[in-house]
């Protein structure tokens, strides 16, 4: 194509909207701008606000890493702890001849 | 009834003025909503939202413009936040953006319903190649194409100088001259 025959075309195309009439909204808006106001002010709520902002996926993200962090924390402090902990409980036991387990052992002693 | 005594009647929470409001109004903001878009459900959706803007944030106008002028920036913010928010999701995922459609292979598909049936092939071409101009250009052009508007009247709307206007306006007409002379000679040689 001739490149005076695509300037005139690029020209059209820039007018083309010479004369264009309005596109009209849909019939019954008034109805459906009725029932969105009704339903922005239902929204109003606390508890609706306070329940669409925790399931936001970047807030309720951030929450579960928060519990998976915390788990994930006390897990390891439990386990390097492990060692300690048994080794204070026979010292105890130790030092006091805890050596009676429960009530049934001290009953069934034979004479 | 006049405007002021539109505009006292919802500042005072008259919802019997309603009717008359988006009667009055609902063509307009379609029609700027629709030519931004360039989709009939969005451009639903914006007038709407548009409505609502207006009956909770009557209280904000100051009257130092026209009703109308408020409502034209409040849909075109409004338009334009819904492309922002639509490219966002649009390349969000990794998925997506392997599997996406250029926007350069995208077919010119939008007809507004307003276009004299012999315009509409080109006219369709030219909402495709207004969708690659910067927001300030597109929405001067279209307002100015679209609803008839003054260069003045645009320049009250998008709340910038009158010289700046123009300036928009001869920019807006060379980057599409530059773009629909790419898509046309790309389509005739293929």
């Amino acid at each position: 194509m001739q490149k005076s025959s695509i300037e005139k075309l690029v020209d059209e195309t820039i007018n083309s909207l010479d004369g264009a009439g309005r596109a009209e909204a849909k019939p019954f808006l008034l109805t459906r701008v009725y029932a969105r106001m009704q339903n922005e002010t239902g929204s109003q709520n606390i508890w609706t606000r306070a329940a669409a902002f925790l399931t936001t996926p970047s807030v309720a993200l951030a929450g579960l890493l928060l519990i998976v962090i915390l788990n994930v924390t006390i897990i390891m402090q439990r386990s390097s702890g492990s060692v300690n902990t048994v080794q204070n409980s026979t010292a105890v036991k130790d030092e006091f001849a805890i050596n009676v387990v429960s009530i049934y052992d001290v009953e069934n002693l034979e004479p | 009834m006049e405007h002021p005594e539109i505009i006292e009647r919802l500042k005072r929470g008259d919802k019997t003025v309603y009717p008359e409001v988006v009667e009055r109004w609902q063509h307009m903001i379609y029609n700027t909503a629709l030519s931004i878009v360039q989709n009939e459900e969005d451009a639903e959706d914006i007038t709407q939202d548009v409505f609502v803007v207006l009956y909770e944030k009557v209280g904000d106008f100051r009257e130092e413009s026209t009703l109308s002028t408020w409502l034209y920036s409040i849909t075109i913010r409004k338009g334009l936040d819904l492309e922002k928010r639509k490219k966002r999701e649009k390349h969000g995922g990794f998925l997506k953006k392997i599997f996406a459609v250029k926007e350069s292979d995208e077919p010119a598909n939008f007809n507004h319903p307003g276009i004299l049936l012999d315009n509409k092939e080109r006219a369709a071409v030219l909402f495709r190649a207004l969708k690659k101009l910067p927001d300030k250009q597109r929405v001067a052009f279209t307002l100015h194409k679209m609803e008839g508007l003054s260069y003045q009247q645009i320049a009250d709307i998008m709340n910038i100088s009158l010289y700046a206007i123009e300036s928009l306006q001869v920019r807006a007409k060379n980057n599409l001259k530059k773009i629909l002379k790419e898509y046309y000679e790309q389509h005739f040689k293929n």
